[in-house]
């Protein structure tokens, strides 16, 4: 009998513990290769280092900043989720350039600040017509404000651009929103949307 | 035309020590190089301070000058002995008639809804704040619009009113009991008890240089944060030792990187009263003095991401809801 209760009490805790580390993730974009990629995450990855302490990217590697124009500080961009504004504060870097199809595109890499000042990273692709900016689009905002966010982009031959949205939770919260803890295991979710470069010098969502 | 002024000119708010009394108890005073400025206790929201920075491009002000708030000692402030008790304090509220739901927020922690029996036609969706003081004085604090909106991640039919910060005046003063205020945050609604808190931990401290960093969205969310849902928890910057009120981005105390301009004396009262008026757990940074590292008041360690901002939570409150 006492093994009895002993072995559905363990059954019960492992059922409690496999609930907890429910994760979700959708698959991963692409199966793309290597020789068709123009730019990605990964060619970026040696300009950030990350600040543990403060749970903050830093731009790293990167040479002859720029300020941001008036102009450059109010253009629409798609994909910015959070509506962090660019800041003067910050200046911009341009660690890639590329043509494609008759249409000029930038790389940007800058900081700007998000929910309670904290320091977020963006990169922007912006598309240029006859030196006159046509289109921006947000591939990647990394910053943890309780959850932590990045994107995964990659920018392909055929003039697609692949944006994973990734979100990882690591704190649990009570139904009034209070912490309460940290997750054992951390629940990531992502979300994939995909734009086209197009012959005007704008991004279109596909 | 005034508003916009002010809602300008507060983007740049220092508190600057001095001697001087103010005289008129609703004014904004300047410092000896300025100019005056007032306008009672209408003070531009932040909405309009973000704004309205081109008007104070404009402004007639240079660079140097500086706005001014005098903040009275904190030896001066409750000062008078309170004659009347507590609870007769409630008697005599409790029997006052009232035709719009009232919040009742007492000195000493304590609040009160009151719901009369019958409601006039145009207060059906304002609640209304008073303050009473230690020497037994009613302040009003305003009436605002409540909006009804569904619980965030709550059954399908629980409901909470929210408030929106913006429209609450951010500038108070009567007699020894004053506060002003900024919301630095697109997350700027509070809920009808939390509004309450706010108020009376305000009133408790009498400073000029609150800047919450934000709440819940019109809707109870509070993305991309998930523990700021329904008005309960919120986010206040770090107080300066100038006493400056910054709005903006980047207008955040970083403690990690300039601990020494953190006045841990204020903080460390801001932090008593926001406890006081019903918030239990608080999530922040440590700071650094003369080679030392202490912990602020109600902060048991130190949490990642919290070294620009107090983090508030646990919300309960001493509260009671009384029907006529």
């Amino acid at each position: 009998m006492k093994k009895f209760i002993f072995f559905i009490l363990i059954l019960t805790v492992c059922s409690c513990k496999k609930e907890d580390s429910k994760t979700t993730v959708t698959p991963n974009a692409s199966s793309i290769e290597v020789d068709s990629i123009i730019y990605n995450s990964k060619s970026f990855e040696p300009h950030l280092k990350f600040n543990s302490e403060l749970s903050e990217y830093e731009l790293i590697k990167l040479a002859n900043p720029e300020s941001f124009t008036d102009l450059e500080l109010s253009y629409p961009i798609h994909e910015n989720d959070f509506e962090f504004d660019k800041t003067e504060d910050f200046k911009y870097y341009t660690p890639f350039s590329f043509d494609f199809e008759g249409v000029s595109y930038e790389l940007i890499a800058y900081h700007s600040y998000g929910e309670n000042d904290l320091k977020v990273v963006n990169i922007q692709l912006n598309s240029y017509l006859e030196g006159k900016q046509t289109d921006a689009l947000l591939v990647d905002c990394r910053f943890t404000f309780e959850t932590e966010y990045y994107r995964e982009f990659t920018i392909t031959k055929n003039g697609i651009i692949t944006i994973e949205k990734v979100a990882i939770e690591g704190l649990n919260y009570n139904s009034a929103g209070d912490i309460v803890g940290k997750k054992t295991v951390k629940d990531t979710t992502a979300e994939t949307v995909r734009y086209k470069m197009s012959a005007k010098g704008n991004f279109v969502k596909i | 035309m005034i508003w916009h002024i002010l809602g300008a000119v507060s983007l740049f708010f220092n508190t600057v020590k001095t001697d001087k009394i103010v005289s008129n108890n609703s004014e904004l005073i300047l410092t000896n190089k300025t100019k005056l400025v007032s306008n009672k206790t209408k003070i531009a929201t932040s909405s309009l301070i973000f704004k309205n920075k081109e008007i104070f491009n404009k402004l007639p002000i240079k660079k140097y000058e500086k706005l001014a708030l005098f903040e009275p000692a904190r030896d001066t402030i409750h000062k008078e002995n309170s004659s009347n008790s507590l609870k007769e304090y409630r008697e005599i509220t409790a029997s006052q008639k009232i035709d719009i739901i009232t919040y009742r927020i007492f000195f000493n922690g304590s609040i009160e809804k009151h719901i009369p029996k019958v409601i006039a036609v145009g207060n059906e969706n304002k609640y209304k704040y008073e303050y009473i003081a230690k020497e037994g004085k009613t302040l009003n604090l305003g009436s605002f619009k409540i909006h009804k909106t569904k619980t965030f991640k709550g059954s399908e039919d629980e409901y909470v009113n929210l408030i929106n910060l913006e429209i609450v005046p951010k500038y108070f003063k009567q007699k020894n009991y004053q506060y002003h205020f900024n919301i630095d945050s697109r997350r700027s609604f509070v809920n009808e008890q939390t509004l309450a808190s706010f108020f009376g931990a305000m009133l408790e401290v009498n400073y000029l240089d609150i800047s919450c960093n934000g709440f819940s969205h019109k809707n109870g969310s509070s993305k991309p944060s998930r523990s700021h849902i329904n008005g309960n928890n919120g986010d206040f910057k770090y107080l300066r030792s100038d006493k400056t009120l910054e709005c903006g981005p980047g207008t955040s105390l970083n403690i990690s990187k300039a601990p020494e301009s953190l006045d841990y004396a204020r903080q460390n009262k801001w932090n008593d009263a926001l406890y006081k008026f019903g918030w239990k757990i608080m999530l922040g940074w440590t700071y650094t003095v003369k080679k030392t590292t202490k912990q602020l008041h109600h902060i048991t360690h130190k949490t990642t991401n919290h070294h620009h901002h107090l983090h508030v939570q646990n919300y309960e409150p001493d509260f009671k809801e009384i029907k006529q």
